[in-house]
This record gives structure tokens, C-alpha cells and sequence, in this order.
């Protein structure tokens, strides 16, 4: 197989200096800090209970038509709750780590 | 004027603004494949934002959505559990993807999977499941639009002629502009899709039932085993869970490895666009709310159509909506099933010429540029031929594809990932994985708890993956690490090359 279009010239391969990737690790350049790393943690973690809530079984207790929110099945409302949350979260974390 | 020619008219001026726009959109952008394929690497968010949503709700939005909703209840749910779980990893691997693209020149997935894992025969594979994949997605798309133009214009405008018209639209725009045609129509047509959607989906339930909670209401008196989950299946029984749940974590496994979609990383202008693009995408998602909405409209309506994906036409028909808003919502199926359609044209024949032929036969800019074009003219006419002419049903295909398109998560995760992956794992992973997706797709039966076949692929193919590779010989630590170190900011990134 021959390297993609515009792969970069071998010689820079070979002016690769291992010390480089210490700091190459995380985000900008530079070690991310403990609270940057909390942070993926938690909204990774928040997603996967996303997952769960959706799916069988942490959705039974929810899966139930009254009362109507909004107009609507309790269920429905349970899944739209989830993206606007799902939203949220983004927006929250997104924001955190630009005024990191 | 007759009500139809008012009809043809509203539809008549949204395709001429469609056209304009897509025509005007690429006079930016360089002759390059780099252009074509991915505008220059340019998209700012707006262009983001809109592309992302309306690539991924298509003709299905406005028609399946409803009918899934109409005939299957709850089950319907699930597209809207999905989405949201589905970008989200884009938010970490859409700028590292985009990083390798400006570095090594990536313009599609495979180039991607296949830089870090080198194999001309992956690539040729790769290529050959994509366009498989987007032939029926692409009729379902052309069968949409003709459906629509056919039903709203009491037939006046053939089934032929409304797919006709409105994929000789899409065709000359992406002749010509390419995907930067692709990103300014999507802007058009997303806000058209956007508000045709809530503006129904909150009208139709008002003006039948007196609002949205009556018409539950009545639904639960009615029919209240569509109001809660799992729902229904396709033919009426009750779903089951497993299928249900296992529906919701295949798809959002697979949404990001659809090629087309995953491509897009590389048009971004910038790593923090694509972040903002994840961020945003729940607003978008929101819009089968009222998809749904229109749906359960039809439990309680009085006449039935011929078919459930028939539901939102026929009551927008029976209901003698004044001509105008017959003729917008023709407009939004219109746009939802365009603004799917030119990325499948537009990405069968790009992935085709970088990953099915480029590897294999050295050829310019210039001539990958116009192979790509000869290309888009070439599946859309084989599109239109076996959609319209033929009408042949490749739906079957389309439903395998989406456990196949699964079995790309791996090879994509362990590209970015994992150091110790090798070509010889990824490979034995995706044909493993592939194989048992396929299998089970047409032996449903043997499928334990009702589990969609391409979680069940995906068993298999990680297992093989993680076996094979750590039974071969480790890549050389600066090609791995290239990849894997691929952050922002990354200077082994910078500096290593990709070594075949």
C-alpha cells in the first residue's frame, strides 16, 4: 500500500524524537490536568447511564403513559428529557474546557 | 389556477432556489479532489450544523418516521434514543480524525483506516460495502421524492418525472460544486426541513383533536399499547425488549460509521467547529418530536392510507390543507430526501475513485476529480434505473447494511486508539464480523433475545481483532504512534509519518 496523498516526506519520520510524545499527550500541547481528566470522565460516564436509561431495563419503570408532560406520553417525554439533558451536558462540558 | 399547478409552483420555486444556491456555493473552492470531496477543509458551524442534521434525517424523516410511529407505536422511540448517544464520540474522534486528514492528505474513512492499517485489499473492501450501502439508500431517497410529487399533485406530476426533476437538481449541483454544494443547499433545506416539521407537527394534532395531550388522550383509550414500550412490530405483534434496546445500541454504535457522515470530519474548517457541531446536534435530534407527533395524528384519523409510510400525504390530503401548505410540506420531503441523496451520490462516487481505484491505479488530481464526476452521473443513473425503472426493492440491503456499517467501528476506534492493533487483526475482525452480521441477518430466528445482528457482528469482530493482533507481529512505534497520539497540539503526530 502506498502512503496517502500528502503523507509527509520519510526524512521527518525519521527526525522523530520519542521525548516528543510526553508532550504530545492531551489537549494543546500539554499534560491535561487531573480536573480535565475528571471532567471526560464524568461526561463519559453520564452517557453511559444515557444508555441505559433508554434501553431495557432502566427504562421500565418509566415506560408508562400518565401523567402527560407537556401534551405528551410520560415515556415520550422521558426520551426527549434525555436529549435536552444530553444537550446540556455538552454545552455545560464544552464550556469548561474552553475556559480551561 | 387549479389547486396542483399551486402545488407545482411552491415546489417549482424551492427546487429553482435549491439549484441557485448549489451552483453559486462552489465557486470558492479550489479544482482539487481536496475540494470536491471536502470544500477545502472550510465548513464553518452553520454549514456544519446543517449538513450533520440533514444528512441524517432523510425522505425517512418525513415519511418512515411518521409511518413507524402511526403503525408501530413506541417502537418508533428508538430513532429518537439513538442520535444523541451516537455523535457524541464524534466530540473526541471527529478532531483527531480531521487532524490525520490535514496532516496525510485523508479525504474519506477508509484512507483513515487504511493509513494507519496499510492493505489495498481493506481499502478496496471498504469501498465496495460503502457503495453497496448507498446504492438502496440512495433509491429510497430518488422512490421518496417521486412518492411525494406523485401524491400532492393528484398525480399530474408522474412518480418518473418528480424523481426525474428533483435528482436532476441534485446531480448538477454536485457535478458541479461538489460537497461545498452539499453544505449551502443543506443550510436551505435543513431550515425548510426544520420548520415544515414542528410547524405540522404541532398544527395537525391542533386542528383534529384540539392539541397535542387531547389526541394522547384519546390514543391511550383507543390503542394503548402504542403508547408504551416496546411497541409493535412491522406486522402488529407486540416488540420485544431485546430487540428494542439492542435496535437503540447498534444504531448508535454504527451513526458515525456511516462513511458519508464520518467524511464530513473532513470538511470542518476547525477542530473546535466540529466540537460545536456534537454540541449543538441534540436541537436537531429534537425534530422527531413533531415527526412523531404527525404519526400518532394518524392513530385516531378516520380513513387509513394504503400503506403506514403514507400516513403524513394522505391526512395532509384528506384534511384539505390550503394548496400552499400542500406545497411547502411537498418542499420539506423534498429537501429532507435531497439533502440525504446528494451526500450518497456525492460519497458513493468519491469513495469509489479514492479507495476503490486510487490504490490501485495512479492518477492525478485532475483525472480523480473528473473520474469522481463521471462517477456521481454513473450511481445516480443506476440509482434512478432501479428505483424508478425497475422499481426493484433493495430494502433488504439497506436493512443489512446497517449492521454491517457496525462492523467499521472497531477498525475506526482501534485506528485512533489502540497501538497494538495490526492490519492482520482488523482485517480477520471486520470479515469475522461481517460474516456473523450477514448471517444472522438472514437467519433471524437464531438470533438469541431477538438481538440486532450487528451487535452480535460486533462480538465476533472484536474478539478477532484483539486476538488476531496480539498474535502478530506489533506495528513500529512512530506509525502506531502517529495515529494514536493524533490530539491536538500532538507534536509525534507532527512529526511521524504513516510508513507502508
Amino acid at each position: 500500500m502506498t502512503p496517502p496523498t500528502g503523507a509527509s516526506p520519510p526524512d521527518r519520520a525519521r527526525g522523530h524524537d520519542p521525548r516528543d510524545r510526553t508532550r504530545g499527550h492531551g489537549s494543546h500541547g500539554r499534560t491535561p490536568g487531573s480536573a480535565a481528566r475528571l471532567r471526560r470522565t464524568l461526561v463519559i460516564a453520564f452517557f453511559l447511564v444515557y444508555a441505559i436509561a433508554v434501553t431495557f431495563p432502566g427504562v421500565v419503570p418509566f415506560n408508562r403513559i400518565f401523567p402527560l408532560v407537556l401534551g405528551l406520553p410520560f415515556v415520550l417525554a422521558w426520551y426527549a428529557g434525555w436529549v435536552v439533558l444530553g444537550g446540556v451536558v455538552l454545552v455545560v462540558y464544552h464550556a469548561a474546557e474552553g475556559a480551561d | 389556477m387549479e389547486r396542483w399547478q399551486v402545488v407545482t409552483a411552491v415546489v417549482a420555486g424551492y427546487l429553482a432556489v435549491t439549484l441557485f444556491i448549489g451552483l453559486f456555493a462552489g465557486r470558492r473552492v479550489t479544482k482539487s479532489v481536496a475540494g470536491y470531496v471536502a470544500a477545502d477543509r472550510g465548513f464553518g458551524l452553520l454549514a456544519m450544523y446543517f449538513v450533520t442534521g440533514a444528512t441524517i434525517f432523510s425522505a425517512f424523516a418525513f415519511l418512515g418516521g411518521p409511518g413507524w410511529a402511526y403503525a408501530r407505536g413506541a417502537a418508533a422511540f428508538y430513532i429518537l434514543a439513538y442520535g444523541v448517544l451516537g455523535i457524541i464520540p464524534w466530540y473526541w474522534i471527529g478532531p483527531r480524525a480531521a487532524r490525520l486528514g490535514r496532516r496525510f492528505g485523508f479525504v474519506t474513512q477508509a484512507q483513515l483506516v487504511v493509513g494507519r492499517f496499510p492493505s489495498r485489499g481493506l481499502s478496496a473492501g471498504l469501498a465496495i460495502v460503502s457503495v453497496l450501502a448507498f446504492v438502496p439508500y440512495l433509491m429510497l431517497q430518488m422512490s421518496g421524492a417521486g412518492i411525494v410529487f406523485e401524491a400532492v399533485t393528484d398525480g399530474h406530476v408522474s412518480f418518473e418525472l418528480g424523481a426525474a426533476v428533483a435528482y436532476g437538481v441534485v446531480l448538477i449541483y454536485v457535478l458541479r460544486s461538489g460537497v461545498a454544494a452539499i453544505g449551502w443547499t443543506n443550510i436551505f433545506q435543513g431550515v425548510f426541513m426544520l420548520t415544515i416539521a414542528w410547524t405540522l407537527g404541532i398544527y395537525i394534532p391542533a386542528t383534529l383533536y384540539g392539541g397535542v395531550g387531547p389526541m394522547f388522550e384519546g390514543i391511550a383509550e383507543a390503542r394503548p399499547e402504542l403508547l408504551t414500550l416496546p411497541g409493535l412490530t412491522g406486522s402488529g405483534e407486540p416488540w420485544t425488549w431485546g430487540g428494542f434496546s439492542s435496535a437503540i445500541l447498534a444504531s448508535a454504535i454504527g451513526f458515525l460509521m456511516w462513511p458519508h457522515l464520518f467524511m464530513k470530519s473532513y470538511t470542518a474548517r476547525s477542530d473546535e467547529t466540529l466540537r460545536r457541531t456534537v454540541v449543538l446536534f441534540p436541537t436537531f435530534q429534537l425534530f422527531l418530536i413533531p415527526i412523531f407527533l404527525i404519526g400518532f395524528a394518524g392513530v385516531l384519523f378516520p380513513t387509513a392510507p394504503p400503506t403506514s409510510d403514507f400516513i403524513l400525504p394522505h391526512m395532509i390530503l384528506e384534511t384539505g390543507l390550503p394548496a400552499l401548505v400542500v406545497g411547502l410540506f411537498c418542499a420539506g420531503a423534498l429537501s429532507a430526501s435531497m439533502s440525504t441523496g446528494d451526500a450518497l451520490l456525492h460519497g458513493a462516487a468519491s469513495i469509489a475513485v479514492e479507495d476503490g481505484i486510487r490504490p490501485f491505479l495512479r492518477i492525478d488530481e485532475r483525472r480523480a476529480r473528473l473520474a469522481m464526476q463521471i462517477l456521481v452521473v454513473v450511481v445516480g443513473a443506476l440509482a434512478y434505473y432501479l428505483a424508478v425503472v425497475l422499481r426493484a426493492n433493495l430494502v433488504q440491503l439497506l436493512l443489512a447494511a446497517y449492521g454491517v456499517v457496525d462492523q467499521l467501528a472497531p477498525p475506526v476506534y482501534a485506528a485512533l486508539l489502540w497501538r497494538r492493533a495490526t492490519t492482520a487483526g482488523v482485517l480477520a475482525g471486520l470479515v469475522g464480523g461481517t460474516a456473523t452480521t450477514v448471517f444472522f441477518f438472514f437467519n433471524g430466528a437464531l438470533r438469541p433475545w431477538d438481538i440486532h445482528e450487528g451487535l452480535l457482528g460486533l462480538v465476533v469482530n472484536v474478539a478477532l481483532l484483539v486476538g488476531v493482533s496480539l498474535a502478530t507481529a506489533p506495528q513500529r512505534e512512530e506509525h502506531s504512534g502517529a495515529f494514536v497520539d493524533a490530539r491536538a497540539g500532538s507534536e509525534s503526530a507532527e512529526r511521524a509519518a504513516p510508513v507502508a
